[in-house]
């Protein structure tokens, strides 16, 4: 389970956090979402151990962040944090960087060889696993920082938006389907940023909508209409929520052009 | 005896030093003939001096690296092999033996042709040469309590410079114990090394670590940091850095006349100065949770997570202006003052909290991309 609590977070004097209150149980898969620059990258670097808050505190299991050695040990060996752009060696090999990061998780090392082939078949990165990261595109390293973190085995996965960063479309199939599996686990807990609707209402148990620091909402696809009397798709229901006054803003331009 | 020459003598004996030799003699030699002056008799001595000490020192150097087990494939071949403690190593001895007797007699000899400052002088090169190669080799085998002897007396020959007779005479007793380590070591024969014991995942992962394979954030966000050292080991470290540091500033002052306390002072004030700053840089590593205009800003002046490492370097820097002074009310003499100080700030700098494996867990810093060298400040 993941506790964040009360917590502030800013990096010069705009709060990027502002008393941000987040509980996600294990085995759920919520998604972040919100306008850009609102703090969703933030809230994942916390929960993942890359930021401490400056106010508040964030519990994984019930243990503190960062309060006591054995307990960061133990959070770090249950949690695996990719970023938006990992950094990624240019001179190793796909498939040696997939294995070294599942063995640091000291994922047994049969099944650690198996899982990082099936992955990176799933991938599209057979053919290319055996070059050297350097010769791969953006999307290829996108999709290489996916197969790496999903080869930890990790219960709780910390995803910078996944499905951004120049995936193809089956890759974006692949990684929706996987995530859908694991989400239907009572043992895998994935909290994760993404910015398109679309793709998250089918796979996501609850949606937090983020916005100016502060969690708007945070809810099942339906409970977000409920809450903005909105029928639509999840995108207006997020228009809805976010800014409550944009139709008529566009409306107001349109009007004006034409006049 | 045909079967001793060719299976021991050639492979210890440094056949190769004749071809370095002779047309050094030839020169030495030749120069006699063309200048048969008394001072050019008195000018080869320091070539000669330095020509057989350095052979000679290189050779008792090699042997230790020649022939000891501890190189891991030497060491991998023995322990598969029917080798037994007591027998003779494959590829020849460590310990001294009679060829080295011949090669030490033979350029004692060399010494009547071609003249040396001091005819020990070569010979105090070998056994320097020899036990410094035993001393790597218990770093090798970490035989922790034997290099500690080794660092507990090694100084002493710093001591005794101005007898030659009884540095020789401390080296041959270093020596001796270096063959009795030695002794207890192969006794001990097939040993627990790390190479044998290591989880060859663990080695893949330090190994990935190493080669750089895991950077930002798995790297950092790892569980592989080191656990801090006990408290025995700083006492033992901070020891034995007072015993050097007075021995070389002993050796520095009685080597020269001009060199006074006076003079080595300063250069222990520098490193009063320095250990503060390398502690604070060392935990600097991290970056602050909040920029220092954020602070000001928000008002928030102390992060107390964050800023906790900034109290050891100023406790350092207090004992830096402080305790030698105190020394010096004591009545202890100047430059003992600052070795004790030195030896003092060394302890509290390695002591004083966080350790660094409690700041690497609970630390409350930010890791940041490093493809993102500027931190947002907004």
């Amino acid at each position: 389970m993941i506790r964040v609590e009360n917590v502030w977070h800013h990096y010069g004097i705009r709060p990027i956090l502002k008393n941000v209150s987040l509980q996600v149980e294990e085995g759920q898969l919520v998604a972040l979402m919100g306008p850009n620059g609102m703090g969703k990258s933030t809230l994942l670097a916390l929960i993942g151990g890359l930021l401490s808050p400056l106010k508040g505190h964030v519990e994984i299991n019930g243990l503190k962040r960062r309060s006591s050695i054995d307990a960061e040990k133990a959070i770090r060996k249950k949690m695996v944090y990719l970023p938006d752009r990992p950094y990624l060696p240019p001179d190793v090999t796909g498939r040696e960087y997939v294995l070294a990061i599942g063995r640091l998780y000291d994922v047994e090392e049969q099944r650690l060889m198996e899982q990082t082939d099936k992955l990176l078949s799933i991938f599209d990165l057979d053919k290319n696993a055996d070059s050297t990261i350097q010769s791969y595109s953006t999307g290829q390293q996108k999709k290489i920082g996916i197969c790496a973190a999903l080869a930890t085995e990790a219960p709780i996965l910390i995803l910078d938006e996944p499905f951004s960063g120049g995936l193809d479309s089956s890759a974006l199939l692949a990684l929706s389907k996987i995530l859908k599996k694991l989400a239907q686990r009572k043992d895998v807990t994935v909290v994760m940023a993404v910015p398109v609707p679309e793709l998250v209402e089918p796979l996501a148990h609850k949606i937090a909508v983020i916005a100016d620091g502060q969690i708007l909402a945070c809810d099942n696809a339906d409970g977000l209409r409920k809450k903005t009397d909105c029928t639509g798709n999840l995108l207006e229901v997020l228009e809805a929520l976010i800014h409550p006054k944009s139709n008529k803003d566009i409306e107001d331009y349109l009007e004006r052009k034409r006049s | 005896m045909k079967r001793i020459f060719s299976k021991t003598f050639f492979r210890v004996c440094p056949i190769g030093y004749i071809y370095i030799l002779i047309p050094y003699l030839a020169i030495i030699y030749g120069l006699q003939k063309i200048f048969p002056f008394p001072e050019v008799r008195e000018a080869i001595k320091y070539p000669n001096t330095i020509c057989f000490s350095f052979l000679l020192g290189f050779y008792g150097f090699w042997r230790v690296l020649r022939f000891h087990p501890f190189f891991k494939r030497y060491l991998m071949q023995l322990t598969l092999s029917p080798w037994q403690a007591g027998k003779p190593l494959p590829y020849g001895p460590v310990h001294l033996c009679w060829i080295d007797a011949i090669v030490l007699t033979l350029f004692i000899l060399l010494e009547i042709l071609c003249p040396v400052l001091h005819w020990t002088l070569p010979l105090i090169a070998f056994f320097a040469g020899y036990n410094l190669g035993l001393f790597f080799s218990l770093f090798m085998t970490k035989q922790v309590n034997h290099i500690l002897l080794y660092l507990l007396f090694a100084p002493f020959f710093i001591y005794l410079y101005s007898n030659i007779n009884i540095t020789l005479a401390c080296l041959v007793g270093l020596t001796f114990f270096s063959q009795w380590t030695m002794y207890r070591y192969f006794k001990q024969f097939p040993w627990n090394t790390p190479w044998w014991t290591e989880n060859p995942i663990e080695k893949f992962k330090k190994e990935a670590l190493r080669r750089r394979v895991i950077r930002w954030p798995f790297r950092e966000l790892c569980n592989t940091k080191a656990e801090s050292n006990t408290l025995t080991q700083h006492v033992v470290t901070v020891i034995f850095v007072f015993w050097w540091t007075h021995t070389i500033s002993w050796f520095f002052i009685h080597s020269d006349p001009e060199i006074t306390p006076e003079i080595i002072a300063p250069y222990y004030i520098i490193a009063f100065i320095g250990i503060p700053f390398i502690r604070l840089v060392a935990y600097l590593v991290y970056r602050p949770p909040i920029s220092l205009f954020g602070r000001f800003a928000t008002g928030q002046l102390i992060v107390p997570g964050y800023d906790k490492i900034f109290i050891a370097p100023i406790i350092l820097i207090l004992v830096g202006i402080f305790v030698p002074g105190l020394f010096s009310r004591l009545g202890i003499p100047e430059l003992i003052a600052c070795e004790l100080n030195l030896s003092l700030l060394l302890f509290l700098a390695i002591q004083l909290p966080p350790s660094y494996e409690k700041w690497h867990y609970t630390g409350q810093y930010h890791i940041i991309n490093p493809q993102r060298r500027t931190q947002r400040n907004r």
